[in-house]
């Protein structure tokens, strides 16, 4: 079999396969072909980063395994073959090291800004910003949601809690405080990439801005306990007069938390715990 | 030195002569190859049983709560039970037992020219201490509420809190591998500095040998660290102790730990949960090393073998893998960026976790120069090498995802992560495992393998490994959540996510693939047993190969060799254009190889 030629008739497929791929992979609505939907500034710059790893890696990938394969086929053994004797380049060695220790360096480096934005609890938008604020108590095996009721303040008789609901405004920035009671969980939105492990005794704030309304799907997605699949939430997006009249009904309909009943008694749940920083 | 080493060789010789009892020759020898021989059957065992509870996980995710052949119909907890048996069955009592426990024994006396380990006898109670560890973490499946449920990772406050005896048999189980594994450890290292033939430098090593001694270093430093921390959760079970248990946590209901709120301590609070994964992962991390190193030392050899070529950059292929230990201690916050700790650790944690990205780049790239310009034998050793580089690829690339911490934080704990985890311990490690097996198997057993029945084995497995594995990942960066016992919604089961419904088929179709992974297993036990009376006879060197091990008689007695052993050059002197042969072992002084009868030429 003449190789070269066989080479020259793999390589039209793969480059089809390639480009109609990277259509594929490009479009912007629905679930994609490999991330779902974003629905977050935060989320886009994530999936910005994704799709510079892929096609990074893509490269590298093709690469590797062609030549990997490539070499398979040219050198194999012949009859009376003899292989290269040598046992190494000093220069090559160097060249591969340092071009991937420099585009690792700067692939580091450039998921900094992303990083501190979405974690960074210095930089989170607060109340003057037009944030909103909700806790999150997370416990075997369902969300807590307690929002501040129209008044925008905690500790007050228009507080209110929702169980395995997250409603909130679109294009407004929220600012979660998650607490678990039991064991650690982690609160994971996928059209958000948004993922935060609750933890145990302490208070972990998080934020997001979602930019299109709708319903979403809430996961827990850290091992919690026998029913840990079933710990799931929904998430609603509502344009923000919507969420205003919706809190508004909730809050009347609900009227207000007793923190010092019984079942409420857990100190985790009272509203000073969720402001200790530690 | 070397006076010691043949005093010492000869000291073997007379012992070899005494007749030994049953009981002696196959259970408590002290003979290296013996211990490596009964690590390798051990870990075939427990292999079959961790790849049956990997079916049964598989069977759940495609069709949920249907009745489980062999299992019977699941429960939430017996499927949580499962996948944590899966992962410490195949980690602990798999993995690291066959890597370091059968290889370690096996190549690193013969390969050093030594008749056996320095510390014969501490070697035999690392395997006696392995059992016990293993029949603990079994053990579980025996108790009131089943084996563990809380993950093979075990994060507290879970595995503080879960009922039953699972949690603390898993952790006593996995000290005992831990104190397995460090005494191997002392006495590789210590074979390896101190009982190596003359003239055999720390550079003439054999790469099996460097990996193998790099591991133990990584095992004697890290396992420590582990063994603390699984004291600590036992002593919270069992001891009322609270190392990870914080004021004011719930169990049932009611406070557990700490003040409950009417004047009443429970039980002293103020642990902290995140402690554990700190001291976890600094085991952990360095472990998926431990479980990757003698992989990569193994298909070193058997390319080079193969390819008739000296290793492509010896050194530098060393010192990577010095690279990876040393940095390995410094990465393992990478597994914790989403889980609450300071998110400007997680910048410094992916600085390091890029990095060691490294030195695995550089070994592709030698191992890839190592076949450049070879004259490529497709042997099955040599087929599985090959697509050790190949899966390798895929499973370092896909690290780089969740070393991006952005990236990490939707990738993090989903199917994308089983993906990856799977492609480096399954599609490289055990591969190197297969290759290892069926490359040394005429040394250990004095017979060859079926290489039909091998070529049947490794096809298989190549195709459906990624039949399983591959879609993890793009199910995975859909956000598939792993560990949860029903995954995508289905008419039949709307206790799945909705946003997944589009994926059941995925999940349908890895678990026929995995099913069928597992069939594909049955030839290589076949070959295993059966060679070991239907083999052809093995020659003395059938691959031609250099290291000291084919010069000993097959099998090697105990005390390995005939007469003493000189070393003269390094163990990859393959087609020297000054040489009439393209090989010369390593003890042959004017590179003159044996004759060519020896070789597997002649045997055929």
């Amino acid at each position: 079999m003449n190789w070269k030629r066989f080479g020259a008739r793999l390589l039209l497929p793969i480059l089809t396969i390639l480009s109609l791929s990277s259509v594929a992979f490009g479009q912007e609505s629905g679930h994609g072909l490999l991330l779902p939907e974003a629905i977050s500034e935060h989320a886009e710059k994530i999936d910005d980063l994704f799709w510079l790893i892929f096609w990074l890696t893509g490269v590298v990938f093709i690469g590797t395994e062609g030549l990997l394969i490539y070499f398979i086929i040219k050198y194999r053994a012949k009859e009376g073959g003899k292989a290269y004797h040598t046992h190494g380049h000093y220069k090559t060695e160097v060249i591969w090291t340092a071009i991937p220790a420099i585009i690792l360096m700067l692939l580091a480096v450039i998921q900094f800004g992303v990083w501190q934005d979405i974690k960074d609890p210095e930089t989170f938008p607060t109340a003057e910003d037009g944030a909103v604020q909700v806790h999150v108590l997370a416990q075997q095996f369902s969300w807590n949601f307690r929002y501040q009721g129209p008044d925008g303040e905690w500790g007050t008789d228009d507080d209110f809690t929702v169980e395995n609901q997250l409603i909130v405004p679109k294009d407004r920035p929220v600012v979660l405080q998650m607490r678990s009671i039991d064991v650690i969980h982690s609160l994971y939105m996928p059209v958000l990439r948004f993922k935060q492990d609750l933890v145990p005794g302490l208070t972990i704030t998080g934020w997001f801005e979602a930019n299109k309304a709708g319903k979403y799907e809430i996961a827990c997605a850290e091992l919690c306990g026998a029913s840990h699949y079933l710990m799931r939430a929904g998430m609603e997006v509502l344009e923000p007069d919507d969420w205003d009249a919706k809190m508004a009904e909730l809050s009347a309909k609900q009227g207000g938390i007793d923190y010092e009943s019984p079942t409420q008694n857990f100190r985790f749940w009272r509203p000073s715990e969720f402001d200790e920083k530690k | 030195m070397s006076a010691a080493a043949s005093a010492a060789a000869s000291d073997h010789g007379d012992h070899g002569h005494h007749e030994e009892s049953f009981i002696q020759k196959y259970f408590f020898t002290v003979d290296h190859k013996m211990i490596a021989k009964q690590f390798l059957f051990s870990g075939i065992l427990l292999f079959i049983l961790g790849g049956l509870l990997a079916i049964a996980v598989r069977w759940q995710l495609a069709w949920p709560f249907t009745s489980v052949p062999m299992f019977g119909k699941f429960s939430p907890e017996n499927y949580y039970a499962a996948v944590t048996m899966h992962a410490s069955v195949m980690i602990f009592l798999v993995i690291i037992p066959l890597l370091v426990g059968f290889f370690g024994n096996w190549c690193i006396p013969l390969m050093l020219g030594a008749p056996d380990m320095i510390f014969p006898r501490l070697n035999m109670w690392s395997f006696w201490m392995f059992w016990p560890g293993a029949i603990f973490m079994l053990a579980g499946f025996f108790v009131e509420g089943g084996p563990s449920g809380a993950g093979w990772t075990a994060y507290p406050p879970l595995s503080a809190i879960q009922e039953g005896n699972g949690v603390t048999l898993w952790a006593l189980g996995v000290l005992f591998t831990g104190f397995s594994g460090v005494m191997g450890a002392v006495n590789y290292i210590t074979t390896v500095l101190k009982f190596r033939a003359p003239g055999m430098t720390l550079f003439r090593m054999p790469l099996v040998v460097w990996s193998i001694f790099i591991t133990s270093i990584l095992t004697l430093l890290a396992t420590p660290v582990l063994a603390s921390n699984l004291i600590m959760v036992f002593m919270d079970r069992v001891a009322g102790t609270s190392f990870f248990c914080p004021d004011g946590l719930v169990k049932a209901g009611q406070i557990y730990s700490g003040p409950d709120g009417v004047g009443q301590v429970v039980k002293a609070g103020g642990g902290q949960v995140l402690l554990f994964q700190h001291l976890f992962w600094f085991y952990s991390h360095p472990a998926v090393y431990i479980m990757i190193l003698p992989g990569m030392g193994i298909v070193s050899d058997i390319l080079a073998t193969f390819s008739r070529k000296p290793i492509f950059g010896y050194k530098p292929m060393v010192f990577s893998m010095a690279g990876i230990t040393g940095l390995g201690f410094f990465v393992w916050g990478h597994h914790m960026f989403q889980s609450g700790m300071n998110p400007y650790l997680g910048l410094t944690f992916m600085v390091s976790t890029m990095f060691i990205a490294l030195p695995s780049a550089v070994k592709v790239f030698n191992w890839l120069g190592t076949i450049w310009r070879g004259q490529l034998h497709f042997e099955v050793p040599m087929l599985f090498a090959l697509s050790f580089v190949g899966m390798f690829i895929i499973g370092g690339l896909s690290g780089i995802f969740m070393a991006a911490t952005p990236v990490d934080i939707h990738i993090h704990d989903t199917y994308f992560i089983v993906a990856h985890i799977h492609y480096v311990v399954f599609a490289s490690t055990v591969m190197s495992i297969f290759a290892a097996v069926y490359y040394w198997y005429p040394k250990m057993f004095g017979r060859m393998m079926n290489k039909t029945l091998g070529k049947i084995h490794f096809w298989l497995t190549l195709l459906f490994l990624n039949g399983t594995f591959m879609l993890m990942h793009y199910v995975g960066t859909q956000g598939h959540p792993r560990r949860i016992a029903v995954g995508a919604w289905s008419e039949e089961h709307s206790a799945g996510y909705e946003f997944l419904a589009d994926f059941h088929w995925a999940n349908q179709f890895m678990t026929v693939s995995a099913i069928c992974l597992g069939l594909s297993q049955i030839p290589f036990f076949i070959n295993v047993f059966a060679s070991l009376y239907r083999g052809a006879k093995a020659p003395d060197n059938p691959w031609r190969a250099n290291s000291l091990e084919w010069a000993a008689p097959t099998p090697p007695p105990h005390g390995n060799f005939v007469g003493p052993i000189q070393v003269y050059r390094g163990p990859y002197e393959f087609s020297h254009p000054d040489m009439k042969e393209d090989f010369a072992p390593q003890h042959i002084e004017d590179g003159t190889p044996v004759p060519s009868s020896t070789t597997v030429e002649a045997a055929n």
